[in-house]
């Protein structure tokens, strides 16, 4: 016999007394990894759409309600172009790209259409050029994979809201409107009185800009008689320098206008990972004060009702060292088990029920076994150890005592 | 082996000390049978936990073996305890989710003797008491004459110099207690030092000395007719 027999034994002799701090254990740890597990993956699926997305602060004029991030610019108000190159020589840290836009209304083909003006990327590369200036300022300490596109064709209009090449006389033609009008590649098509050529068919985006046509800033500016103006720039910024106040940085420099990013958008989703994060913390503390009260109850109980045999112990030679042993492996077992089987039910419920509450695909996390057996582990034996103390300090008097 | 100077044992109830041990001095020879007599309350158990070396006395020294117990720190004595010295309980205070064998094995674990040579020691033990056949039986599931057998089996586990037995056959029939009591008479036999602390005075006559106590004091020590010692 060994002591690991002698408490395997007493658990298995009275299985109940100690079922509830198992369960107690079970259920916080299972809370815990559930909703960390769930914020863990939601966090990333929001991380990877803000990346996605592309553009991810936009500068629009003051008082203009965003509605929709992809329709941000159909709102009518103008702001001065010369805020574009502004921003494209302020070395701000962390902006990447610009993407500035000008919507009218237009027809094409006896339907009405949006047209919409865009700056190439030639443009500024060509004014930068000129003005031995640089452009899109490098910023430090940058963790993004990538923090530039190598991606120059028609479709990074889709990812990174800019075009590489656009002359004055194109146009781009937006894929709804291509299939219902059947424009293609090469076409002459009729805008505000202008003849512009399709320098291609934009690929299938999922958004508004499907049903767009897209020309030169500086042509849409012209035939529109708008003087030099913009409805919106679109920013592409570092999202790490977006966090760490680049956004207040572009407020300074354009004032008067209005300064949003997509965080701001996905608010919500944004707000509710931050408050499963807190629920997590919650949970946490819950399990610790839970489970330790569970734990140091049922250690309590089972010191009492054994104070004979305990006394009995020390009576035939047990150290209190070997009486808190005992009481302590008890509670490191339990602390290890209840962690694991937490572990397991809360990964369970979380990759089960994870994509109907957050949206999101998820899969087991193996550290988190590692901190759910750890915490549970260090939680019931925290809370066993003045009753395992007193258990040891026990008077062994009490085994002269007549039953 | 033992040797009682000027020992005495109060304790505090409330505001109030009351005296359990009073001064007493005592002298117990290595091989002695020892029965320790008198009403309930007389101070029998509390003299008793301080051979034990699990009562600390308020004043005077316990000595065992030349060595004053109460100086030794409380680890020390334990591990005095299961080499030196096996307990007899008049409740017997088996380790109830623990087989009869089991229950004897609990001393030799604490010994660190290995798993096989417990095993081996524990089933001669049962044998001599004879329970060879109740081994990996509960105590649940013996009998009260059976239960103090194996109590004795775990008592000799660890082949200890002195046996402290408090009212062993309490909860025994008649037979259950003959069969006790030659059990520790024979132990006697192979030199070990009895004390019994009793209220029983048939079983005070088995013993070779009785010392009796009242009231915390010790009245009387004496030699007692053994009609069936060997």
């Amino acid at each position: 016999m060994n002591f690991m027999t002698l408490i395997w034994k007493e658990i298995r002799e009275k299985p109940t007394s100690m079922l509830t701090g198992l369960i107690t254990i079970t259920l916080g740890v299972a809370a815990l990894v559930a909703i960390r597990n769930v914020t863990y993956f939601s966090e990333r699926a929001v991380a990877r759409e803000l990346e996605a997305l592309g553009a991810n602060v936009l500068v629009l004029p003051q008082g203009v309600t965003l509605q929709d991030y992809y329709s941000a610019d159909l709102h009518g108000q103008t702001m001065p172009e010369q805020l574009v190159q502004q921003l494209a020589f302020s070395n701000l840290e962390g902006v990447e790209n610009l993407a500035p836009k000008l919507c009218v209304p237009a027809r094409l083909k006896e339907r009405g259409i949006i047209l919409t003006g865009i700056l190439p990327q030639s443009e500024f590369q060509a004014k930068a050029a000129w003005q031995s200036a640089n452009l899109f300022s490098k910023h430090k300490g940058c963790k993004k994979a990538r923090c530039e596109s190598d991606d120059t064709g028609t479709s990074s209009l889709a990812t990174h809201r800019t075009v590489q090449e656009l002359y004055k006389h194109e146009a781009l033609v937006g894929a709804d409107i291509a299939s219902s009008t059947g424009l293609k590649e090469g076409d002459k098509v009729q805008l505000l009185g202008e003849t512009l050529v399709v320098s291609a068919v934009l690929p299938v985006m999922g958004t508004v800009d499907d049903g767009r046509v897209f020309a030169h800033l500086h042509t849409v500016q012209r035939l529109a008689k708008l003087g030099e103006v913009v409805n919106c720039i679109e920013i592409m910024g570092c999202c790490e320098d977006i966090a760490k106040g680049l956004v207040t940085q572009l407020g300074d420099l354009l004032p008067g206008t209005k300064v949003i990013t997509i965080a701001q958008v996905v608010q919500t989703q944004v707000s509710i990972n931050r408050m499963m994060q807190q629920l997590s913390w919650l949970f946490l503390i819950i399990l610790i004060g839970m489970a330790g009260a569970g734990i140091a109850n049922s250690t309590i109980a089972n010191v009492r009702e054994r104070r004979r045999e305990i006394g009995t112990l020390i009576a035939i030679g047990a150290t209190p060292g070997c009486i808190s042993r005992l009481f302590l492996s008890k509670a490191i077992l339990f602390g290890s088990v209840g962690g694991l089987m937490g572990y397991v039910l809360g990964t369970g419920i979380a990759t089960t029920v994870g994509s109907q509450w957050a949206g999101v695909a998820v899969a087991p996390l193996p550290i988190l076994a590692f901190i759910a057996i750890g915490g549970a582990t260090l939680v019931s034996t925290a809370a066993s150890w003045w009753p395992a103390r007193s258990a040891a300090r026990l008077d062994p008097c009490v085994c002269f005592q007549d039953a | 082996m033992y040797r009682l100077d000027s020992v005495s044992k109060q304790y505090l109830q409330g505001q109030q000390t009351v005296t359990a041990l009073s001064p007493t001095t005592l002298e117990i020879a290595d091989g002695e049978f020892i029965a320790i007599v008198g009403p309930s309350g007389s101070g029998k158990s509390t003299m008793l936990t301080l051979l034990g070396g699990m009562l600390a006395p308020t004043e005077g020294r316990v000595w065992f073996e030349d060595q004053s117990l109460y100086d030794l720190s409380v680890d020390s004595r334990a591990k005095l305890r299961r080499v030196k010295m096996g307990f007899v309980f008049q409740t017997f205070n088996l380790v109830p989710y623990l087989t009869a064998l089991e229950n004897v094995e609990v001393p030799l674990l604490l010994c660190g003797v290995p798993r096989a040579s417990q095993r081996k020691r524990a089933l001669e033990l049962l044998a001599q008491v004879g329970l060879a056949d109740r081994a990996h039986h509960k105590p649940s599931q013996l009998s009260t004459g059976q239960l103090q057998r194996v109590a004795l089996a775990r008592t000799i586990a660890n082949d200890p110099g002195v046996i402290l037995a408090d009212e062993p056959t309490g909860n025994l029939d008649p037979e259950s207690r003959n069969r006790v009591l030659s059990f520790l008479e024979e132990f006697h036999r192979n030199g070990k030092t009895i004390i019994i602390v009793t209220h029983d005075p048939e079983v005070a006559n088995r013993a070779a000395r009785t010392v009796r106590m009242n009231a915390g004091c010790v009245e009387a020590s004496k030699m007692a007719h053994i009609p069936n010692a060997a």
